[in-house]
């Protein structure tokens, strides 16, 4: 079994949909940020839905196993192969589905016509979110493969539709395989907090004056207006639907329904980017994720709102999960929480640009590299000791991150760039982007720049946010 | 008469707390010396260090005059300036508290670093040449100068306090551009203001009155005073403006495509010849002509259409005023040179990542990462440290071989050895793959735990691996070699010690064979004995086993502390908390700080910094008072010194001795330090052949042997003779006790020619300015002589005719010592013996070790000096081959001082030796300042290895006045 999951925000379905350009800038975040926590020793932890819905997760996994059968392929050692054959850089978490098959079947089955307004949005395949006919067709094939009566081919029907779903089709088919090996799939667990748990949260820290919902906004370089907008766009919702009403699906709903003209589009937008962060931590909760990565969706134009509403919802998520740790009520933001920040790769220069194919292939050429392999290992186990250990010391922890952000420039001088805090992996696709990785606090100079912020929302590390302010 | 100071010394008589403003306008008034001109520049960057630095709570005790000391030695140190050095030292010893005596740093190699400082208004974002200073811009909108003395002014700040992204200076007015079309000006009333808040202004210059900026969405604007700004332009480049440049009232603009193109006055567009493809990064020079650029995805500098050379991940350029061209990329280098197809560029290796980079005088390089500015001087030439570039140490060793010297390990798996005085030779310097850990003594070399293994290393052969994999943690246990594999610690021969529950982060060893080892989760293991101990030690880290248990550092930020365990019991609450701490011998324990490097001890209410320097550190190792600090690819060595009884007393003891493995001597009541029998038997054996060659050869072992004395406790004991006058000439006492090793062929050590001690590389401290003398001392227990108010002077020589031309020379003596009270006892040289009695007696003869040879008739030593002794004399010169076996054999006998020869000496040159040393004797000098003087004129007349020759035998306790000297009867 995997012992180390991450789970990545920036795979949400809704985030970058079929209609978008090829060019979107959330088909490169998700991708260049699943290849950090890869390098870091991490498996990337896939739910059912974002196994098949999400483009920005099915491009990953075309890349990743695409790449992963080229060095195979090139490999000759058996041992080697073995190694290549045992990695896992995905486990699929699977709710209440005994297979990623039957779950697709189900989701293709959630049609308008027979869930109303309840029915699954498909996103990747937006295409046929409204055609019943093709869902259902789909739906059927599948089942069929999964009997073993019928072939694994891309139906020409669907390429006719889309050429781009009929190599959606092929990854899915891909995909299926790979959750049939062992230790690539696993049943997901209930949400030990709900999204409505959340919301009930932000209502009750914000209960009175408010000061203590600032303070948790303030500790997360939330700006006051930003997080009373947050607030009162929830109140409002609240006062109409109840907690209850407070859902993903309304918002996204709410703002979909907004006339692109309508001045109010934007403060809905960071109401959907806040409930988004709350539902993705619900997600990876249900996946068993020990690192959930929650990064803001990519800005498009010099606003920084998105970065600071993700914060905020961080902060919300990070003082229930604390709540429930019997932490000290004046627990404060500690120095060393693990962030990142996607940038425009013009902004960092020094740092190697790649295609996220030659970024893979030497990923996996270093999982088939007997002399590399082992040091690697040893070095994201001790992280990860330590990260886990009861009381986690941040000496033990700088020295083996920095020595772990060595070791890959050593390994991987042409991919990465590093210092002793900072991990940077440019990738030269959609105009270049560059992501870096920091163990250590976000600048707000730095934030300013970049076009996406991200945290863990590691358990390992809210354990260390319980430590009393000093 | 006094001699003026060569350094004022505000201090000497008065407080150390001294008024340095009014010590740097004293300096600037005086005469423009070198000396002067260094100390005034070194105390104002030690007073720019000062600002910068943030160490109040660490330090807040130590008074800032101490710390400002201590700065202004770190600097004299890293430039290479002695004479501040001596000063510096002078002023910490004046202050009578212990302090960090600066011994040796990496960074003095690497030299071409001037000066640096970090920027109070966040990180260092552009940087233009304005003058003679530079003018940067920050992160946080901020526009400042830095000065050529050292001064950081704030200029402007930009509109919205945003980032800046370029800067153009022409001289007196700056104008600095930024995100969101943001634009400010400094020094220029009437100028322009931001043209309009759109995309990011990136590029900008500045000339005639003229701004011209360029934008990241590829416009143009144009501003002139009295038009103001023009309507922006657009339609020719696309992508960023990449680079801007003005002449004659003409802009001409790159493009991120390639696109050039000259915008005129009328401003319309002049296409040029475009470039071969997209650029990543373009620079004009300084008259707008020639364009250096790189081509993105590229490495090949191109200049015009012509390829200069390659620079890896390269993205900054820049011209100096000169036409030289420099790159900056990926690693730490920056390559300079004319921008020439065949360039073989100057490298020069910086200790971080380059941001941004200009040129601000010929010779002068600013560059800056994020807030940190350096000047680097370009003329000094040679000086570059090619050994760690991007290659921080992650580990330093010490050694018992040699105290005041380290092996430091890096990021990258390099081993180097630092000699006591910071040399690191060649031959011992290795790599083990991947980043080291940790470094620990071993037999006569280390052990290395490293993330491919475990190794053990002897400098001069290649690291030997015990077992391959991750290790963090080596000891030297039992005398058994363990080392950590994972979550295991092994034995090199034996198998298994024990095994943890996570991998192995540390192990140490205690002189009792306590054993300890830590797991990454925390885990402590106490070996003793038969004893097993296990505990949770949860965040603390380990610092050393001590018998029977543990030490541990507590990172709680509110409350750190040093544990003990088992317990845990406090042993020590720290006021600040260390990045890296280890043990002293004293008890006290030196610490690595983010801002500073410290020595700790226990104080009323928790520690008290002993002795503190503002040099940030990250690692430190320690034996006895010396300390080895390490910061990124910066190596400091120290040695901690405690100002008490004996300091200015101008005397250092130095005890030899021997036995069967070498000299062994003991500096003042230091450890005893062991030289090389070979390197002494070859000094010996050098020293005694006259060739130019065998000369030379013995001058480079004496240096060899000086070095391991100064590394071994002669540096402090220097420093602490000369306490707080850095003009107190210091005296070497040295004490020679009998022995005839048979390494040493028979010899005496007497023999050897110690007054040729001196540091490597560096000329003999008898002519340094002050001087360091040598003096042999002999113990006599006989009240001294008194010494008469007119000495009287008898000379003796042998009747050989060889002897002949020193009837010559003593007309010369006569001659000079008229200036003197002498009484002349003959009118001429007469034969030995004579007679009459004197106070002081030149005899020369022929002699060897066992006696003297007269008209043919060997004398035993005991008979002549019994006879020579017999004259009262209080200071006698043995003009003789070998004749310092007798010197000291008149010492003895209750002569004070007696100059005798310790190999061949020849009549025909040693006559300046004679006559300088009798003249400045009789004035009341110092016998061996007088000797120091006269030794340079022996060694001017160019007789070959004169300063291995005389020797100066002196009686102990003598203050080495032999005569009072006219004026003080």
């Amino acid at each position: 079994m995997t012992e180390h999951l991450t789970f990545h925000e920036s795979f949400d379905s809704t985030r970058c949909t079929a209609d978008d350009s090829a060019q979107h800038p959330n088909l490169t975040q998700g991708q260049i940020e699943a290849v950090v926590s890869l390098l870091l020793g991490r498996s990337l932890s896939v739910n059912n839905t974002y196994g098949l819905d999400s483009r920005t997760f099915l491009e990953l996994a075309d890349v990743v196993l695409g790449t992963r059968a080229e060095v195979l392929a090139a490999t000759e050692d058996p041992g080697a192969r073995e190694e290549l054959s045992a990695a896992r850089p995905f486990v699929l978490h699977r709710f209440r589905q005994p297979t990623f098959l039957s779950a697709c079947i189900d989701q293709f089955r959630r049609t308008r016509d027979r869930y109303g307004t309840g029915l699954f949005r498909l996103s990747a395949w937006s295409r046929i979110n409204e055609d019943t006919t093709a869902r259902d067709e789909l739906a059927g094939l599948l089942e069929r493969i999964e009997n073993g009566a019928a072939a694994r081919d891309v139906p020409g029907w669907l390429v006719e539709i889309d050429p781009a779903l009929g190599r959606r089709f092929e990854t899915v088919m891909r995909l299926d395989s790979f959750f049939d090996l062992p230790g690539a799939d696993r049943e997901a667990r209930i949400p030990q907090i709900p999204e409505q748990g959340y919301v009930e949260h932000v209502l009750a820290v914000a209960d009175g004056d408010g000061a203590r919902y600032r303070a948790i906004a303030a500790s997360h370089g939330c700006p006051a207006e930003l997080a009373d907008a947050v607030l009162s766009g929830v109140r409002e919702r609240v006062a109409e639907a109840g907690v209850e009403g407070v859902r993903r699906a309304w918002v996204h709903d709410f703002v979909a329904a907004t006339d692109p003209d309508d001045p109010a589009l934007f403060a809905r937008q960071q109401l959907q980017e806040f409930q988004d962060t709350l539902y993705n931590a619900v997600m990876a909760d249900s996946a068993y994720a020990q690192f959930d990565y929650m990064s803001s969706t990519p800005r498009t134009d010099g606003r920084d709102e998105l970065k600071h509403v993700n914060a905020l919802a961080l902060g919300i998520v990070r003082d229930r999960l604390r709540r429930d740790g019997d932490a000290a009520e004046d627990a404060e933001r500690v120095a060393d929480r693990m962030g990142g920040l996607l940038s425009a790769a013009s902004v960092l220069p020094h740092v190697p640009r790649n295609s996220l194919a030659t970024v893979f292939r030497a990923y996996w050429e270093l999982q088939a590299d007997e002399d590399r392999l082992p040091v690697w290992r040893a070095s994201t186990r001790q992280l990860h000791q330590i990260l886990g250990a009861p009381a986690r010391s941040d000496s033990r922890l700088r020295t083996a991150w920095a020595a772990h952000l060595r070791l890959l420039t050593d390994m991987l001088p042409d991919i990465v760039d590093a210092d002793d805090i900072e991990l940077r992996l440019a990738t030269d696709d959609a105009g270049g982007y560059v992501q870096n990785q920091r163990l250590g606090p976000l600048g707000p100079d730095e934030l300013d720049r970049s076009i996406s912020s991200g945290e863990h929302l590691a358990k390992d590390f809210l354990r260390d946010l319980a430590r009393p302010a000093r | 008469m006094d001699t003026p100071r060569a350094l004022p010394a505000p201090w000497l008589g008065r407080t150390p707390d001294i008024d340095v403003e009014a010590l740097l306008r004293q300096l600037e008034a005086e005469q423009d010396l070198p000396d002067r001109r260094d100390l005034a520049t070194v105390l104002r960057y030690a007073g720019g260090r000062l600002a910068d630095a943030d160490s109040k709570i660490l330090f807040e005790r130590l008074p800032e005059h101490l710390l400002r000391a201590q700065l202004v030695l770190d600097i004299a140190i890293e430039w290479r300036m002695p004479a501040v050095e001596r000063w510096a030292v002078a002023w910490l010893e004046a202050t009578g508290r212990p302090y960090l005596r600066t011994r040796w740093s990496s960074r003095s190699r690497d030299g071409r670093e001037r000066r640096d400082r970090r920027s109070p208004a966040g990180d260092v974002t552009a940087v233009a040449r304005h003058g003679e200073n530079a003018v940067f811009g920050t992160a946080r909108g901020a526009v400042a100068s830095w000065t050529v003395d050292g001064e950081i002014r704030k200029l402007a700040t930009m509109p919205g306090d945003v980032q800046v992204l370029a800067l153009a200076s022409d001289g007196t007015r700056v104008v600095a551009v930024g995100e969101h079309g943001a634009l400010t000006t400094a020094d220029w009333p009437g100028g322009p203001s931001s043209p309009e808040r759109r995309a990011h202004l990136v590029a900008v210059a500045v000339a005639g009155g003229s701004v011209c900026c360029g934008a990241e969405d590829g416009r143009v604007y144009r501003w002139r005073p009295g038009a103001g700004w023009a309507a922006p332009m657009e339609g020719h480049g696309t992508g960023r403006v990449v680079a801007v440049t003005l002449r004659a009232g003409v802009a001409a603009v790159v493009w991120e495509d390639g696109s050039v193109a000259a915008l005129d006055d009328r401003m319309r567009w002049i296409p040029q010849a475009p470039l071969d493809g997209p650029v990543s990064v373009a620079a004009w020079d300084d008259r707008g002509e020639r364009l250096a650029h790189v081509l993105a995805g590229q490495r090949t500098i191109r200049v015009d259409d012509e390829r200069v050379w390659a620079h890896d991940g390269v993205r900054l350029l820049a011209w100096s005023m000169d036409g030289r061209l420099a790159s900056g990329g990926r690693g730490h280098r920056i390559a300079i040179g004319p921008p020439r197809p065949g360039t073989v560029p100057d490298l020069l290796g910086a200790e971080e990542r380059t941001d941004v980079m200009v040129f601000t005088g010929r010779s002068s390089l600013v560059t800056a990462h994020r807030d940190h500015l350096v000047q680097w001087d370009l003329a000094l030439s040679g000086s570059d440290d090619p050994a760690l570039v991007d290659d921080p140490v992650t580990a330093v060793g010490v050694h018992d071989d040699d105290p005041g010297g380290a092996a430091v390990g890096t990021a990258d798996g390099r081993l180097i050895v630092h000699r006591g005085d910071g040399t690191t030779p060649a031959r011992d310097e290795a790599t083990a793959p991947m980043g080291v850990n940790r470094i620990v003594a071993h037999g006569r070399g280390w052990l290395v735990a490293s993330n491919s293994g475990a190794y053990e290393w002897v400098p001069g052969a290649e690291p030997r691996r015990l077992a391959p994999g991750l290790c963090n943690a080596v000891a030297a246990w039992r005398g058994s070699v363990v080392y950590a594999g994972e979550s295991d610690v092994y034995f090199a021969r034996r198998g298994r010690v024990t095994r943890m529950n996570a991998i192995v982060a540390d192990v140490r060893a205690a002189p009792d064979g306590t054993l300890v080892v830590q797991d990454v989760a925390g885990n402590l293991r106490i070996l003793a004995g038969d004893r097993v101990t296990d505990v949770s030690a949860g965040a603390d880290d380990l610092i050393a086993a001590v018998p029977g248990g543990a030490l541990t550092l507590r990172r709680d930020p509110g409350e750190p502390e040093i544990r003990e365990w088992p317990g845990p019991r406090r042993r020590l609450r720290l006021a600040a908390l260390p990045r890296q701490l280890v043990p002293l011998s004293s008890g006290e324990f030196a610490g690595a700080y983010e801002r500073g490097t410290a020595v700790i001890g226990p104080g009323p209410d928790g520690s008290v910094v002993v002795a503190a320097t503002l040099a940030a550190s990250q690692w430190v190792a320690a034996h006895g008072d010396h300390l080895v600090a390490a910061d990124g690819v910066r190596r400091t060595g120290y040695d901690l010194r405690r100002p008490g009884p004996g300091t200015g007393d101008g005397r250092v003891r130095l005890t030899v001795g021997a036995d069967d493995r070498g000299c062994v001597v003991r500096v003042g009541d230091g450890d005893p330090v062991r030289l090389d029998p070979a390197v002494l038997r070859e000094l010996y054996e050098r020293s005694g052949d006259e060739t130019l060659r065998a000369q030379s050869e013995a001058a480079d072992l004496a240096g060899i042997l000086g070095d391991a004395l100064w590394s071994g406790g002669l540096g402090p004991e220097v420093d602490r003779a000369r306490g707080d006058d850095p003009e107190r000439p210091v005296r070497l006492d040295l004490e020679l006790t009998a022995a005839t090793p048979a390494w040493l062929a028979g010899a005496d050590i007497a023999d050897l020619p110690w007054e040729l001690l001196h540091r490597r590389w560096a000329p003999l401290p008898w002519f340094a300015e002050p001087p360091t003398t040598v003096v042999r001392v002999v113990p006599h227990e006989a009240p001294p002589r008194p010494a008469p108010a007119a000495p009287s002077l008898l000379v003796m020589r042998d009747g050989d005719r060889a002897l002949d031309p020193v009837d010559a020379a003593y007309e010369e003596i006569r001659r000079r010592t008229r200036s003197t009270t002498i009484r002349l006892v003959r009118g001429a040289p007469v034969r030995y013996p004579d007679d009459a009695g004197a106070d002081v007696v030149h005899l020369w003869a022929h002699a060897r070790p066992d006696g003297v040879r007269l008209d043919g008739v060997l004398h035993a030593n005991d008979e002549v000096a019994d006879t020579l002794a017999a004259k009262g004399a209080r200071f006698v010169v043995l003009v003789g081959c070998s004749s310092a076996t007798l010197a000291r054999l008149l010492v003895t006998r209750g002569v004070d001082a007696v100059v005798g020869m310790r190999t061949k000496v020849y009549n025909r040159t040693v006559v300046p030796l004679v006559e300088g040393l009798t003249t400045a004797v009789l004035r009341g000098e110092p016998v061996d300042r007088a000797f120091a003087a006269a030794l340079r004129q022996y060694v001017l007349t160019g007789q070959p290895g004169a300063a291995a020759v005389p020797v100066l035998y002196l009686r102990a306790g003598s203050s080495g006045v032999i005569f009072r000297g006219e004026g003080e009867k």
